[in-house]
């Protein structure tokens, strides 16, 4: 028994084993841990898995796949809530991804290095992170503000079926707008608001812009005023459609004192799929730049993140081969980080196509019997409709709700694997 | 003055030294006095064997001309009122302990520098008239001319081929054929040709590091540089992949103008032409090769090439 150094090798031994045994303890006991943590959340998933599909199962056809909505529960179909995620996602995925990567690529190779622009960006790059924890349901009242009403600055958004208003202005300066009543090679006839019907010769016209769809603000000699899409007109009337306000009113011609419009611009030509107007209205386009919105910052951080791992001295070798910033960008960088980017990119479109909040806000539509056939069509998503079987008050639709889920988590796991896919083709081309 | 038998020839042959294209009988680089006639340390064998080997004229015209030039990161002064001048393919090693600043003036004469923050440079940087100072550089141009190989092979995540061609492809438009024979032509120079030429559009990644390095050194020759600038190009590199490296800088010297920074000595020795000493952010001393090993005038050199510090 002694403590002195030189005599102290049994005393050194002893406490070292006593030592070691503890540290192999704690070892074995945070192994156990781990592993019983894993075990609990894999069998909580497992449960919440197998009982969707004891739910979901027997709905599950391929019926149920090319089936619209429906009040039966035998007959409800998944179809307008498919096609609409995927239009949804389409154009979400066209304009996060570009956008997403470009913001990451100027904040990573572009920001500026020294001075008060450093403390802006700084700030902004922290702020990116922040915006990532926002709740979506947020995105959804700004995207319904920003996208779907524009700020009220087109006029009402959600105006469908309107004739075609033509719109000119003379030579003389006057407007002439209304429904054509008809057109030869000489001379247009319109049913002018003001006037009535009307023969405008071609060679008066200074400019004519038809396409335009025009909300009209009626002042009456009373002095009140009508709000509204023209929808119709007879020699005496107007007939104006006011929405909110009363639906569609009548307004006698000679009542009338002043009016104003808003146009209402479109772009593309009705039918076909790319056509939009401003506002856009809660249709696919204003969704899909709200879901842009939603995801932006994963895929602006993940994109950043594959950025970085580029190292820095491939960056210094293209340089010094007498590469601009762009040239070292283009084809040294991005086609570097192209795995992580594409990796970030899939799964930000996961999240956004299991986003129901802030569709619904823009939306607000649950039940659709079609699939869209535009940018600005309605639609329903499948987070939505699952939200909407969910609701519903029969028992049989709590099972078809499952069968939607079980869809979405097939669609979502096409997802990852496509990004696990594309990230090891990558890679493997990349590496050795 | 001519060389004394003893360690004539021979010796040099006996270390694989490969021997210039240049005819043999032309007057070495430097003139080795009655000192040099029995080396008394091994690296002025290396350099004495070394500077036998190497033929051509003493007196080569300036290809880089540096004078009072000085470098700064933010406050701190890296570099002190430097001048030297880089003698036209020629071998200049740049000498000295950790943190003297050579590779500050490596990074300086292709503007690396300039991409990094708060550094700056003041003084004469005079490449062909060309004055690599100035604030209007157009870095591109530059870069095209003076060539930079790093201490770490840095092959791109690209095929061997597109590691060459991507230099050219920068700043040329060039057709198929012609891209095809610059590439052989610029891994034939760096030693590379006859290794890879069976899986070219295989990835670059999957070379050794002696092979990576050359890589980077034909990328670096693709684009036709005058200068080529290295940077401890062998250090991350095994004593054979060393020994490629070294051989291939001979090989290099009659057509471009080289400036190596090195820690190791002996490879100072072996391959250079001329040598400068640095230290704390002076250029302590600067001479023909053999002569700085093996009659320094400086005795900060003699202490560092002794090994006595550094």
């Amino acid at each position: 028994m002694t403590s002195l150094p030189a005599q102290g090798h049994t005393v050194g031994v002893d406490a070292r084993t006593r030592s070691d045994a503890s540290r192999r303890a704690a070892d074995k006991g945070f192994w156990l841990l781990c592993l019983a943590v894993t075990t609990l959340a894999s069998i909580i998933l497992a449960v919440l898995v197998v009982a969707v599909m004891v739910q979901g199962w027997k709905y599950l056809s391929w019926d149920f796949l090319s089936n619209y909505a429906s009040r039966f529960p035998e007959q409800a179909g998944f179809k307008a809530a498919l096609w609409g995620s995927v239009w949804v996602c389409a154009v979400c995925a066209v304009t996060a991804v570009p956008l997403g990567v470009g913001t990451a690529v100027f904040l990573e190779e572009y920001g500026p290095k020294s001075g008060p622009a450093r403390k802006l960006h700084e700030f902004v790059q922290l702020n990116i992170s922040n915006l990532a924890g926002v709740p979506s349901v947020v995105y959804g009242i700004i995207g319904l503000t920003a996208f779907a009403r524009m700020f009220g600055l087109f006029g009402p958004a959600n105006i469908s079926n309107y004739d075609d208003m033509i719109f000119l202005t003379l030579k003389d300066s006057t407007r002439v707008v209304g429904p054509s009543l008809g057109e030869d090679d000489t001379s247009i006839v319109i049913d002018d608001i003001r006037s009535g019907e009307r023969v405008v010769s071609l060679s008066d016209i200074d400019s004519r812009k038809d396409r335009y769809v025009l909300t009209h603000t009626f002042t009456l000699q009373d002095g009140t005023r009508v709000e509204g899409r023209l929808t119709g007109s007879s020699p005496k009337s107007l007939r104006v459609f006011t929405g909110s306000a009363g639906g569609v009113v009548d307004v006698p011609r000679e009542k009338i004192a002043g009016y104003d419009y808003r146009a209402m611009i479109e772009i593309g030509s009705r039918g076909t799929p790319f056509y939009v107007h401003l506002p856009f209205g809660g249709g696919v386009m204003a969704a899909g730049l709200t879901l842009m919105l939603v995801v932006l910052p994963i895929v602006i951080v993940s994109t950043r993140e594959a950025l970085r791992a580029v190292p820095a001295s491939l960056r210094e070798g293209a340089r010094a081969l007498g590469a601009t910033r762009w040239q070292m960008v283009s084809r040294m960088i991005l086609p570097a980080a192209l795995p992580g980017v594409m990796t970030g990119a899939i799964l930000a479109m996961s999240r956004a196509i299991g986003e129901a909040a802030p569709i619904l806000v823009v939306s607000g539509i649950v039940f659709i019997m079609n699939t869209p056939s535009g940018l600005t069509s309605d639609f329903s998503a499948m987070p939505l409709q699952i939200f909407s079987w969910a609701n519903m008050p029969q028992e049989e639709f709590k099972g078809v709700a499952a069968a939607g889920i079980l869809v979405l988590l097939a669609v979502l796991a096409c997802f990852n694997i496509a990004a696990v896919v594309i990230r090891q083709r990558l890679q493997k081309g990349l590496t050795a | 003055m001519t060389v004394s038998p003893p360690i004539h020839r021979p010796g040099a042959d006996a270390h694989g030294f490969v021997e210039p294209m240049t005819t043999p009988n032309q007057t070495p680089l430097t003139h080795p006095g009655p000192a040099h006639a029995e080396p008394t340390t091994p690296l002025a064998r290396v350099a004495l064997q070394a500077a036998r080997s190497k033929t051509g004229e003493a007196d080569k015209p300036v290809a880089l001309r540096i004078a009072d030039f000085n470098a700064y990161y933010g406050d701190f002064q890296a570099l002190k009122n430097i001048n030297l001048d880089l003698p036209l393919h020629r071998v200049t090693a740049l000498i000295g302990p950790s943190g003297c600043g050579k590779s500050t003036l490596l990074r300086w004469i292709n503007r690396m520098n300039s991409m990094v923050p708060g550094a700056r440079c003041e003084g004469v940087m005079d490449l062909h008239g060309l004055d690599l100072t100035g604030a209007g550089l157009d870095v591109v141009d530059l870069r095209r001319r003076v060539g930079m190989v790093f201490q770490k092979p840095n092959p791109f995540p690209k095929s061997i081929y597109d590691n060459v061609a991507f230099g050219p492809r920068l700043h040329l438009k060039l057709k198929r054929a012609q891209l095809d024979a610059l590439v052989e032509a610029s891994l034939r120079s760096a030693a590379l040709w006859d290794e890879v030429k069976g899986r070219l559009h295989k990835s670059a990644l999957g070379l050794s590091g002696g092979q990576q390095q050359r890589l980077c050194i034909a990328r670096a020759l693709a684009v036709e540089p005058e200068v080529l600038l290295m940077d401890e190009p062998a250090s991350a590199l095994d004593p054979k992949s060393t020994a490629r490296i070294e051989d291939l800088i001979r090989e290099l010297r009659d057509r471009y103008t080289i400036a190596i920074v090195t820690h190791n000595m002996q490879q100072a020795a072996r391959v250079s032409d001329v040598t400068a000493f640095f230290f704390e952010g002076a250029l302590i001393e600067s001479g023909p090769t053999l002569q700085l090993f093996t009659r320094p005038s400086n005795p900060r050199t003699e202490d560092y090439v002794t090994g006595r510090f550094g």
